[in-house]
Formats: C-alpha cells, sequence, structure tokens
C-alpha cells in the first residue's frame, strides 16, 4: 500500500511539473506568434510615415509654395528682415539641474 | 549426466566465453549507437542542424536604403527648420507569380484580374500573361507597385486561392525601394537618379550621373537577410530578421530648397524672354565656398530620366553645364585683368620702380592697334580717353590691353599668366563635387594645342585681357570673383555641407565635415586694397551710364560685371551664336552671395529702347537682379540702398540712392573726357 502511495505521489508530481512546464512553453509560444503581426504593424506605420512625409514634401516643395505665394490670397505674406526677429539663445537647464 | 532438477545449471566455460562475445557485441552496438548520436548531435550538430533549418525555411534578402540628400536649411539666420529630404528612398513591391502552382485553367482568370488592379499598360498585357505559362517557380510581373495596390491584390487573392485551393504563395511580393522626388524637377541635373533596374546579386542601384554618380560609394549600402518559414499556408509573410540591412550614407548638401526654386523660377521666365537656347545660375557664398543654388534650364526632372535619355534633343539636358562647360568669359575676365594690373603695382612700388598705371589716369583709348595683332581691337563705341573705373564701366577693350600691354612690357609674359593661376586659379578645377568638371583652358607660354599652334603668341595677352583665348567653367569664375567679394581670399566651392552614416545600431558617423569652413583658413591671394578698388570700380558697372543698368538691385547695392562671347562652333568663331553672362555679389558691404547668370545662345535681335538682346546686359543682367532681389529678400537682409528704387517707387530717391553721386560725377568726367 506505501508503495501505490509513493508511486501515486511521485507520478503526480512528476505529471504537474510536466504540465507547468508545456503550459510555461504555450505561453511562450503565444507570445513568439504574437510578434510577426506586431512586427508587421510596425513595418506598416513605418511605411505609412513614409508616404505621408512624402505626400506633405510634394505639397510642401517650394516649386509649389512659391506658386500659392503669387496667388493674391497670399499676397499678405511676406519674409520678415533679420531685425523683426529676435533671437535667443537656448540653454539647456536640464543636465544641470 | 544424470539431470537434477534441484541443481543450478552448470555454465562450462565455453558457455561462457559465447555469452561473453555476445554482451560485448551488444555492448560494442551500443557503444556505436551512442558514438554516431555523438557524430551527429554534438561534432556535426550545427551542420545537420542548418540542413533541417533549410528544408524548413528560406533565407531571403531584405533590401537597404540608398542614401537621402538633404537641402541646406541653416541658410535663412534666426529661422530654425529642419534640412528637407531632395531625394529618398520610398517602400514599394515587385509582383511575382509561381507559374507551376497555378492551375492552367485558372491563369486567364487570374492574369485578367492582375491585370485590372495592377493598370498594366495595353503594350504589356501579352507579356504580361506569358509569365503564366513559363515552366519556373518564379516570374515577375510588375514592379514599383504601392502598399494600397499589394493590399487590393491580397484582398482578392487571398479568398480566390483558398475557393479554388491553390497555394497561397503562389503569388507573392518582394519589398524594394524606389528612388522618389519630392520635389520633382528641382535641382535636377545636380542630384540625377539611377536606373530602373538594380544590380542582381547586390540589388545596388546603378547611377545615372551627378551627386548620385558622384557619390555612388557613400550612398550605397548592403542587404540584410531575412528567415522565412518553408509552407504552402505561409503567404510569405515576413519572418524573423538575421541580419538588419545597412542603409547608405545620407548626403547633406549646401544647396538651399527655397533658393533654388527661385533661381529656377527666374531662370527659366529670363531664358524664355531671351529667346535662349538655354542657361544656368550659380549662387554661392564667398566666406565658406557653399553653393546655395545650382539652377539649370531647360530643366532635368530626374524620375522620367527615360524621356531624356531617349530623345537626341533632350539628353543634352541631363548634364550639369555649369561644371562641364567651358567657355570664353568674355568682358567678365576685366575685373580680373585690372586686379593683376594693380597687384603689379604692388610689386612694382615693393621694388621701388616706377608703377605701371593709376586708376585714375586718363589713357588714350582711341586706337586699338597692338602689336602682334592682326586686326585692331575695337570697343562698343569709340572712346577717347578713360580712367580703370571708366573703362569697366564702359568695358573698354582697348582700355584693358593696354594695361595687359604695360603688364607684358614690364613683368613678362610668364609673370601675367602665372598671376591668373595663382590669384584666380585660371586652368585648375574647382574640385567642385560634381562628375566631369572641365578644367577650362588657361594658354601656357611654349605649349602648342593639339592641332600644332602655339597656344602663347605676341597676342595672346590682349586676348585674355578681354576675355577671349581662354575658357573657364561657372564654378571657376564664381571662385575668381569670390576673391573680390570676400576681401582677396581664394576659396574652393563646394556643394556637401557633410556626410553621415548610420551602422545597423543606430550610431551615426560623420565621414565628412564642411560645415564650420571659413575663408581665413584659405590663402589670401590678394590684399583688401586691391580688392576695395576692383570692387569700387564694378560698382559703376550697373550704374548710370554703365553697361549693365539692368543689374540695379532695388534696394541693395550690387558689384558685377557683364560678359558676352562669340560661341566656338567646330573651332571657328561664330557670329550668330553667343554666350552671355552677368557676375556680380550684392549687397556689397559683406555680400551674402556671389551669384552668375549664364545665357546660352541668345536670340540675336535687337531690342528698341533696350539694345542688342544677345549681350549679357540685356539677356543675363536682368536675370542676375530678379533673382538676387528675391533671395536677399528670402533671407530676410535689410536693404542697404533704401532709396535705391526705380521710379515710380515710393522710395525712389534719385538724391539718396547709393552710389549715385559717385555715378554722376564719373558720368561728368567722362564727358569732359570725350566729348
Amino acid at each position: 500500500m506505501g508503495l501505490l502511495v509513493r508511486l501515486f505521489i511521485c507520478i503526480f508530481t512528476a505529471g504537474s511539473l510536466l504540465y507547468l512546464y508545456l503550459d510555461k512553453q504555450n505561453d511562450v509560444m503565444q507570445l513568439y506568434l504574437a510578434i510577426p503581426p506586431l512586427a508587421r504593424e510596425v513595418r506598416q506605420l513605418n511605411e505609412q510615415n513614409t508616404r505621408l512625409r512624402y505626400k506633405l514634401e510634394r505639397f510642401e516643395n517650394p516649386i509649389n509654395l512659391l506658386k500659392l505665394s503669387h496667388q493674391p490670397e497670399f499676397s499678405y505674406l511676406k519674409n520678415p528682415s533679420l531685425e523683426e526677429v529676435v533671437i535667443i539663445p537656448f540653454e539647456d537647464n536640464y543636465d544641470k539641474q | 549426466m544424470i539431470n537434477n532438477k534441484h541443481d543450478p545449471p552448470h555454465l562450462n566455460k565455453k558457455d561462457l566465453q559465447r555469452g561473453m562475445i555476445v554482451a560485448m557485441g551488444v555492448f560494442g552496438l551500443f557503444a556505436l549507437l551512442v558514438v554516431q548520436f555523438f557524430k551527429l548531435q554534438i561534432t556535426q550538430g550545427e551542420k545537420w542542424t542548418s540542413k533541417a533549418k533549410n528544408l524548413h525555411e528560406i533565407v531571403i534578402s531584405e533590401p537597404f536604403q540608398r542614401g537621402t540628400f538633404y537641402s541646406n536649411a541653416s541658410v535663412k539666420k534666426g529661422h530654425p527648420s529642419s534640412p528637407e529630404q531632395l531625394v529618398f528612398d520610398v517602400p514599394k513591391f515587385h509582383l511575382y507569380i509561381d507559374p507551376d502552382s497555378i492551375p492552367v485553367n485558372q491563369r486567364d482568370t487570374i492574369s485578367e484580374k492582375l491585370k485590372t488592379i495592377t493598370n498594366i499598360s495595353k503594350e504589356s498585357w501579352p507579356h504580361f500573361r506569358k509569365q503564366f505559362d513559363y515552366h519556373s517557380r518564379s516570374r515577375r510581373l510588375a514592379r514599383w507597385l504601392n502598399r494600397d495596390t499589394k493590399q487590393e491584390i491580397l484582398d482578392w487573392w487571398k479568398p480566390y486561392a483558398r475557393q479554388h485551393e491553390i497555394a497561397s504563395n503562389a503569388i507573392y511580393f518582394i519589398g524594394d525601394y524606389q528612388r522618389s522626388y519630392p520635389f520633382g524637377k528641382l535641382l535636377g541635373q545636380a542630384l540625377h537618379t539611377i536606373r530602373g533596374s538594380k544590380e542582381e546579386v547586390t540589388k545596388q542601384g546603378i547611377p545615372t550621373g551627378g551627386l548620385e554618380y558622384y557619390f555612388n560609394d557613400y550612398l550605397k549600402g548592403s542587404l540584410g537577410k531575412r528567415r522565412l518559414l518553408r509552407s504552402l499556408r505561409n503567404p510569405m509573410a515576413k519572418g524573423e530578421l538575421i541580419s538588419p540591412p545597412q542603409n547608405g550614407a545620407d548626403i547633406f548638401l549646401t544647396i538651399n530648397h527655397y533658393l533654388q526654386a527661385i533661381a529656377e523660377e527666374e531662370l527659366s521666365a529670363g531664358i524664355k524672354q531671351a529667346k535662349a537656347a538655354g542657361g544656368w545660375a550659380v549662387m554661392m557664398d564667398p566666406y565658406n565656398g557653399h553653393i546655395l543654388a545650382l539652377a539649370q534650364y531647360p530643366f532635368f526632372n530626374p524620375a522620367n530620366y527615360k524621356k531624356y535619355y531617349n530623345s537626341p534633343e533632350l539628353i543634352d539636358h541631363t548634364t550639369c553645364k555649369a561644371s562641364t562647360i567651358a567657355f570664353e568669359p568674355g568682358s567678365t575676365m576685366k575685373p580680373l585683368t585690372l586686379a593683376v594690373a594693380l597687384k603689379a603695382n604692388e610689386v612694382l612700388e615693393r621694388e621701388q620702380r616706377p608703377l605701371l598705371f593709376n586708376p585714375e589716369e586718363k589713357i588714350n583709348t582711341r586706337q586699338g592697334v597692338f602689336s602682334g595683332r592682326s586686326r585692331p581691337l575695337r570697343d562698343g563705341r569709340v572712346h577717347n580717353f578713360l580712367n580703370m573705373y571708366l573703362a569697366l564701366q564702359k568695358s573698354s577693350n582697348i582700355y584693358m590691353a593696354t594695361l595687359a600691354e604695360r603688364i607684358v612690357t614690364t613683368m613678362g609674359s610668364t609673370w601675367y599668366r602665372q598671376q591668373l593661376a595663382d590669384i584666380f586659379s585660371l586652368g585648375k578645377p574647382t574640385d567642385i563635387e560634381l562628375p566631369a568638371e572641365s578644367s577650362g583652358l588657361l594658354p601656357t607660354p611654349g605649349k602648342k594645342y593639339s592641332n600644332g599652334v602655339d597656344q602663347w603668341s605676341q597676342a595672346t595677352p590682349y586676348s585674355l585681357a578681354i576675355g577671349h583665348n581662354l575658357q573657364v567653367n561657372s564654378f571657376q569664375i564664381l571662385k575668381a570673383y569670390s576673391v573680390f567679394a570676400n576681401g582677396g581670399y581664394s576659396i574652393d566651392p563646394t556643394i556637401v555641407r557633410k556626410i553621415v552614416s548610420t551602422d545597423k545600431d543606430g550610431h551615426q558617423h560623420l565621414l565628412l565635415d564642411h560645415t564650420k569652413r571659413d575663408y581665413h583658413n584659405y590663402p589670401r591671394v590678394i590684399n583688401s586694397e586691391i580688392v576695395r578698388q576692383i570692387v569700387t570700380a564694378m560698382k559703376y558697372v550697373t550704374k548710370l551710364g554703365g553697361t549693365s543698368i539692368q543689374a540695379d538691385l532695388r534696394g541693395y547695392t550690387e558689384a558685377g560685371k557683364t560678359g558676352t562671347s562669340e560661341k566656338i562652333i567646330n573651332g571657328r568663331y561664330s557670329d550668330k551664336k553667343y554666350i552671355s553672362s552677368f557676375v556680380g555679389f550684392t549687397p556689397v558691404d559683406k555680400p551674402q552671395f556671389v551669384l552668375l547668370v549664364v545665357v546660352d545662345e541668345p536670340l540675336r535681335v535687337y531690342i528698341p529702347g533696350v539694345g542688342k538682346n544677345w549681350h549679357g546686359g540685356t539677356c543675363a543682367a536682368p536675370i542676375f537682379r530678379r533673382i538676387a532681389d528675391r533671395a536677399l529678400d528670402y533671407l530676410g537682409i535689410t536693404p542697404d540702398d533704401p532709396h535705391g528704387y526705380p521710379r515710380g517707387d515710393p522710395r525712389h530717391d534719385p538724391e539718396q540712392a547709393d552710389w549715385i553721386l559717385e555715378a554722376r560725377q564719373l558720368r561728368k568726367l567722362y564727358q569732359e573726357w570725350n566729348d
């Protein structure tokens, strides 16, 4: 009887440990499977970023902006003279604190 | 022997031996097994693992990005902004099929659908459909598709493949990067592009010319590696990145995109107005040599390079003529002649010898006969007497030749030629970072041309003095005039501010740095007094009585000179085709830039009330004025000639405009000497 009990306890312990190990493996695998879609999403966001940046640059093309500046509705815009611009030297005090 | 059941079996020696042999045999087999396991798992473990991996996985290349070109955003003071990307790589996709995986009865349907989505041109349909019939695992169908088109194809393909039980990776995409130009044709001839097809193995772009070619070694990157799972169900989705790609280095140019756009806009308008074949304009900072704008018309749009290279008429517009074309500078040479003459004075004064000339000296310019010349020199109109300031204002050939005669007589031909080479670096390339820079030509005593004629003859100095018998490219002219603009220093032009590479870990490395260039670190070639006298003379050129009134800026001071020369066609001067120019700098005190405008083959007509259209003062000077006016306004430079505006402008005040008194005095002097 004692032998049976000991055998049962051993099998139970081994089984539990195996179960925990497999469970951990499943968790790891789930994370592993989640990586490609996330990486794909990041890549797609980067690509979209590049496309938008390209569109923005096309709109902000100086040739385009100069054409717009010739239009009557933008005729009030002027380039400020250097005398009208106040340049304040910036000191980064963050590191000093 | 009687067998007794209670006795144990008796093993004799032979049985024992047999038993040992069997046991040893079994043990040996097990030992072999263990050794084989050890060999396979330990010593050859890596080899078999990689073989197994190759069966389950494939490794594909990960594309890299070619280096980006950035503009210079630091030119406009007090206006912080980031450098703009003039050229960069945009992610695109190539469409491939695995024909062997596509059933024959589905090919027509699939190809029709793909044709519609990708919007293939009608001429390409037969070739497109033919790819499906190849016995192959990979055929390319379409190139440079954007993500939206790719997604549209995938959205249709996945359910279709599932429904018809076709392997989902029978259609797949390979990522790539395409060179893109958000600013279109801006700076086209300088930037250039790369060909649509890349190198097969390394996937490097093949440059067509310009900066893409010159800096190809910096711009190149290297492919990375990515591991994918071999699986019918796996639609070639991205796997593990084994090694990241190494992108090319980024190049920060000295070109400011707004100044470039202004130069291009005004240049194209001016060239059309002059009805010329083309032209170019180059703007340079005389204090650090940075090229701020490099415009050329007709334009070249790198995104449509095939159209240009397939046309005999358009291919000419793809070269950057500011560096590849050397031409006779004509009268723009005259300030350089005066500088050499004043330098001769300096040497003679040091040696306590009589001076060559006095800038105020009244020199007879009625006749242009010089020894060694078969024909007399002539001026645009007859002037009896001129001094240095009048001579430059009226662009007198005879005055300049007279000075050249004195230089050669007093200092010698070799000395004269040496000064042109040493002070202004004529005949030497400037090493601007553009391919195929022409070094120009400065004739050398004792050397011969390819046709056997001596480069230097008795008449050569007179021709050189008025800008003929030599050839210069536009950067050489800018470098020479920068000497006058910055107070006497010879600074090399450059189109690159810095080159930065980013390694795989994201760390940046500065490969080249021209951001801290200063003219004081360059040789001083003439003293400030000579510079002052030359600049004073140049100021008269754009004022009352000068040849370039049309270069007189609104509200700013300027100094410059026109030039007009006959083009050399098939070794002879043409009397119909000219190359005309204006070069100057502004404001005179602390110039923001030196600007050269060149008009190629302006129409040879006389414009009533204006003058000869083919003269630099008529066709090139107005372009200079318009570019310079707008550039100074953009830079926020305070007008230093607040009354120097044309009639009709409320700021116009002829009594207070800069240099008006001086110009009137000079005109009075001219009238005294010549009327």
